[in-house]
C-alpha cells in the first residue's frame, strides 16, 4: 500500500477533481486518510466561515468614550515634551525641544492615549439629588463604620448607612448592605469600601483594598447617562448596569469575577478599558506591559460555586421604611470554639460564618449550620419585630464506615493456600471418629484493612465442634486483599475419602 | 513611494473625500476624528476579527489601539496611498504587534456572534462557530508572520502579490511564509478531533 497523504496535500485535493490520482486511490483503502480528509474539509470550510463573521459591535461604553473624548479639549503637555527633557542633556538640544514643542502641540491634534477621559464617570449633578441610604442585610464579625463627620467606630447593624460612609471589615468579618430591589454590596474580610456616590441614578463605590461582590438590578439606560454604578479601585474603574460580580483589589491590581451580566474595567487613566461578559474572570494590573489584562471564561460549575459565597442576603424592596417595617433581625450563633468554621445557611441559602447576625422579612425562616465533622443542625424560626437570638449545639457525626467485600476469587485464592491447615484441622477429629463428615460455616468479619476482626459458626452438620474451632482459630489470621468492614460467611465441606 | 511607516509601497489613491476627511482631522478638527472613527472602525474591527479571531476579549483594545497609532500617523499620512490600505496596514501591524505580545489574552465567550448568524439553523450556526474557534486556536500555535500571511491568504483571499504590499515582504518571502504556514496549518487540523464530524 501507498504512502498516507499529507494534510496539506490532502487539501489542495478536497478543492479540485482533476488529478493526484494515486492519492485519490490511496485514500479509498485508508481510513486514517479519510478521517483526516474529513478534518481538513471542516477547517477549509471554518476557514470560509471565518471569512463572513459578522463585525463584532461597538462597545457602547467604549464609544461613548471616545466621543466624550473628542469633545475634551487637548492637553497641552505631550509626549514631546517627554522627550525633549529626555534629550536634554545640552542647553543647545533642550532649547531646541522648547523651540519644537510648542509648535508641534499647537499643530497636532490631541493623539489619544487616553481615549476615556482621566475620571470618566465623576458625578456631575446639577440638581439637588436625592440620596439613598441602605440597609445592613447581614454582619458577621468585627466590623466597623465611618460616617462623614465622625470618628470610626463599631458598626451598629439596625442603624442606616449614607452617603460618604466607609466601612472596614477584620480578618473573618463581612457585611452586606441593600439600597434597592436587587441591589446591594457584600465586603469580604479585610477589605475597605467608601460609600462615595449613593444616589437613584448613580452609586460609586471606592475600594481602596479587599473584595466586594456587587449586584444591580438590570435598569434601562439611555445613551449619554453615566454608568449606573461604578466601583473604583486604586488601578481602575469597573462600570457596570445589570449584573452580579465581584471586585478584588490589591495594590494596583483588580480582580473581577463575573456572574451575570457585563462589566466593563477601564483604567483609572483612561488607557484603556476591556469588557467582561459572564461567566469569566479577568486579572488587571497597571502596567499595559505587564499583562494589562488577564481574562479567563469561568465554567458553569465554578460560577455556581463563587456565587455561593457572594449571597447578598438582599430582601424583597420596595421601599426603604416598609422594608424596616416588615423585617426583623436574628442573631444566630453555633456553639463551638471561636475558630471553628461553622456556615450559616438562611433558607437553604449559604449567608456567612456564625455567629453571624441577619434581617430577613417577618416570618418563619429554615436556620441551618454546618460544619466538617458534625451533624447539620436544622430549626426553624419565627422573625418579628422584636430581635432574636439563636444559639444552637452541634454534635459530631459518627465515623463513616465504608464497607467494601473482597471479591469471590480473592477468598477462594486465599483457601486454596491455607488449604493444608483447614484439612489438618479436620483429619485431627477424624482421628477419633472416621465417619466424620459434614459442613462447618464460618462467618468472618473484617476490619478497615481486609484482616479478619471476629469469626464465628455460624452453622454446623459435622459432629465434632472442636473443627469449627480450629478453624476459628485459623481464621483469626487471614487477611483478605480488597475487602474492607465487610462480613463474609463460607462454608466447608468435610468428608472422608 | 513610501507611506508613514516607511515599509510599505502604495497601492492605490485616497479618494477626494477621503482626501478631504484626512485633511479636517489634520488640521484637529474633532468632529472630523469623529467622523473618521465611526466611518473606519466596522472595516478596522472586521479586519482585526478575521486576524485574532472571534473570541479574544480584547478586541477593543486592539482596537483602541489601530485607532491611536492611526490618530497618531494621521499627520504624516500624504494621500499617496488608498486610506483604506494605510489603515489596513496600520491594522496588520498593531495585530501583529499584539500577537507577538501575547497569544490569546482573552477567551472570553462572545455569544452574540452566533446569535447573529439569522441564516442558519441554531445548530448549523454553532458548529460552524465551534469550528472557527477551533482553527482560531490551531492559528495560535502558527507563528505571527505566518499566521497573517496565512490569514490574509486563506480568509480574506489575496494573492501574494497584494500580500507583499501590505505586509512590506518580497513576494517570495510571502510565498515561502505561506507554504509553510499551510502546511503547518493543515497538519494541526489533522490532528484536531475538534474537527470531526464533517462539514454542516
Amino acid at each position: 500500500m501507498s504512502r498516507c497523504v499529507s494534510p496539506s496535500v490532502l487539501a489542495r485535493l478536497g478543492t479540485t477533481a482533476d488529478g493526484f490520482a494515486s492519492e485519490r486511490r490511496h485514500l479509498e483503502g485508508c481510513a486514517a486518510c479519510r478521517t483526516v480528509l474529513g478534518r481538513v474539509a471542516a477547517a477549509q470550510a471554518a476557514l470560509v466561515d471565518a471569512r463572513e463573521l459578522p463585525v463584532p459591535e461597538a462597545s457602547e461604553v467604549r464609544a461613548e468614550a471616545t466621543l466624550r473624548w473628542l469633545r475634551v479639549p487637548p492637553t497641552p503637555v505631550s509626549r514631546r515634551w517627554q522627550w525633549g527633557f529626555g534629550f536634554g542633556l545640552t542647553l543647545a538640544a533642550a532649547a531646541a525641544a522648547f523651540v519644537l514643542v510648542p509648535r508641534w502641540t499647537q499643530k497636532q491634534p490631541q493623539v489619544a492615549k487616553i481615549l476615556v477621559p482621566a475620571t470618566p464617570s465623576e458625578p456631575a449633578l446639577v440638581a439637588a439629588p436625592k440620596v439613598l441610604h441602605a440597609l445592613i442585610t447581614l454582619r458577621a464579625g468585627h466590623v466597623e463604620r465611618q460616617a462623614v463627620g465622625h470618628d470610626r467606630g463599631v458598626l451598629d447593624e439596625r442603624g442606616l448607612l449614607d452617603e460618604g460612609d466607609v466601612l472596614v471589615t477584620s480578618a473573618g468579618a463581612s457585611v452586606a448592605a441593600q439600597w434597592g430591589d436587587g441591589s446591594g454590596v457584600l465586603l469580604h474580610a479585610g477589605s475597605e469600601l467608601h460609600l462615595s456616590t449613593l444616589r437613584p441614578d448613580q452609586q460609586v463605590l471606592e475600594l481602596p483594598s479587599g473584595r466586594v461582590d456587587v449586584r444591580v438590578k438590570p435598569q434601562a439606560r439611555t445613551p449619554g447617562q453615566p454608568p449606573l454604578l461604578t466601583v473604583r479601585t486604586p488601578g481602575h474603574l469597573v462600570h457596570v448596569r445589570g449584573t452580579w460580580f465581584a471586585v478584588s483589589a490589591q495594590g494596583l491590581e483588580t480582580s473581577i469575577e463575573v456572574y451575570e451580566g457585563t462589566v466593563e474595567v477601564t483604567e483609572r487613566d483612561g488607557a484603556s478599558s476591556t469588557l467582561l461578559h459572564a461567566p469569566s474572570r479577568g486579572v488587571f494590573g497597571r502596567d499595559k506591559h505587564a499583562g494589562r489584562a488577564r481574562t479567563q471564561p469561568m465554567t458553569v460549575d465554578e460560577a455556581a460555586r463563587l456565587r455561593q459565597r457572594s449571597e447578598l442576603n438582599l430582601l424583597a424592596f420596595t421601599d426603604l421604611s416598609s422594608l424596616l417595617k416588615d423585617s426583623g433581625s436574628l442573631m444566630v450563633t453555633a456553639d463551638a470554639p471561636a475558630d471553628a468554621q461553622v456556615t450559616v445557611a438562611v433558607d437553604a441559602v449559604a449567608l456567612g460564618m456564625s455567629p453571624l447576625w441577619l434581617r430577613r422579612e417577618h416570618g418563619r425562616h429554615l436556620i441551618e449550620l454546618s460544619r466538617r465533622g458534625f451533624d447539620p443542625v436544622r430549626r426553624w424560626v419565627t422573625i418579628g419585630d422584636e430581635p432574636g437570638d439563636l444559639r444552637l449545639g452541634m454534635i459530631r457525626s459518627a465515623p463513616k464506615i465504608v464497607e467494601e467485600q473482597p471479591e469471590l476469587a480473592v477468598i477462594e485464592e486465599l483457601l486454596r493456600q491455607r488449604r493444608s491447615q483447614i484439612r489438618s484441622c479436620y483429619e485431627r477429629s477424624l482421628k477419633h471418629n472416621p465417619e466424620l463428615a459434614g459442613t462447618v460455616t464460618l462467618r468472618l468479619h473484617l476490619d478497615d484493612s481486609g484482616r479478619v476482626s471476629t469469626s464465628a459458626v455460624d452453622s454446623e452438620t459435622l459432629s465434632e465442634p472442636a473443627v469449627g474451632r480450629c478453624l476459628r482459630n485459623e481464621a483469626a489470621g487471614w487477611s483478605f486483599p480488597g475487602g474492607r468492614n465487610a462480613t463474609i460467611v463460607y462454608p466447608f465441606v468435610f468428608r472422608a475419602q | 513611494m513610501k507611506t508613514p511607516s516607511g515599509k510599505i509601497q502604495a497601492i492605490g489613491t485616497a479618494s477626494s473625500e477621503e482626501h478631504l476627511l484626512v485633511q479636517r482631522c489634520q488640521a484637529g478638527e474633532r468632529e472630523a476624528l469623529g467622523e473618521f472613527y465611526r466611518r473606519f472602525r466596522p472595516d478596522v474591527a472586521r479586519n482585526l476579527q478575521r486576524m485574532l479571531g472571534p473570541s479574544r476579549g480584547d478586541l477593543e483594545d486592539v482596537l483602541q489601539d489601530v485607532f491611536i497609532e492611526v490618530f497618531r500617523a494621521l499627520q504624516r499620512f500624504r494621500g499617496d496611498s488608498k486610506l483604506s490600505t494605510w489603515l489596513y496596514r496600520v491594522c496588520i501591524n498593531v495585530g501583529l504587534q499584539r500577537l507577538r505580545k501575547v497569544k490569546r489574552l482573552a477567551e472570553v465567550p462572545d455569544e452574540r456572534v452566533a446569535e447573529q448568524r439569522h441564516d442558519q439553523t441554531p445548530e448549523r450556526g454553532l458548529d460552524a462557530r465551534r469550528r472557527v474557534d477551533t482553527i482560531y486556536r490551531l492559528l495560535d500555535q502558527l507563528s505571527p508572520k505566518k499566521r497573517v500571511v496565512f490569514v490574509l491568504h486563506e480568509i480574506e483571499g489575496r494573492e501574494p502579490r497584494e500580500i507583499a504590499s501590505l505586509v512590506g515582504a518580497p513576494v517570495l518571502t510571502v510565498r515561502t511564509r505561506l507554504h509553510y504556514a499551510r502546511k503547518e496549518f493543515f497538519a494541526l487540523a489533522a490532528a484536531e478531533p475538534r474537527l470531526d464530524g464533517g462539514v454542516a
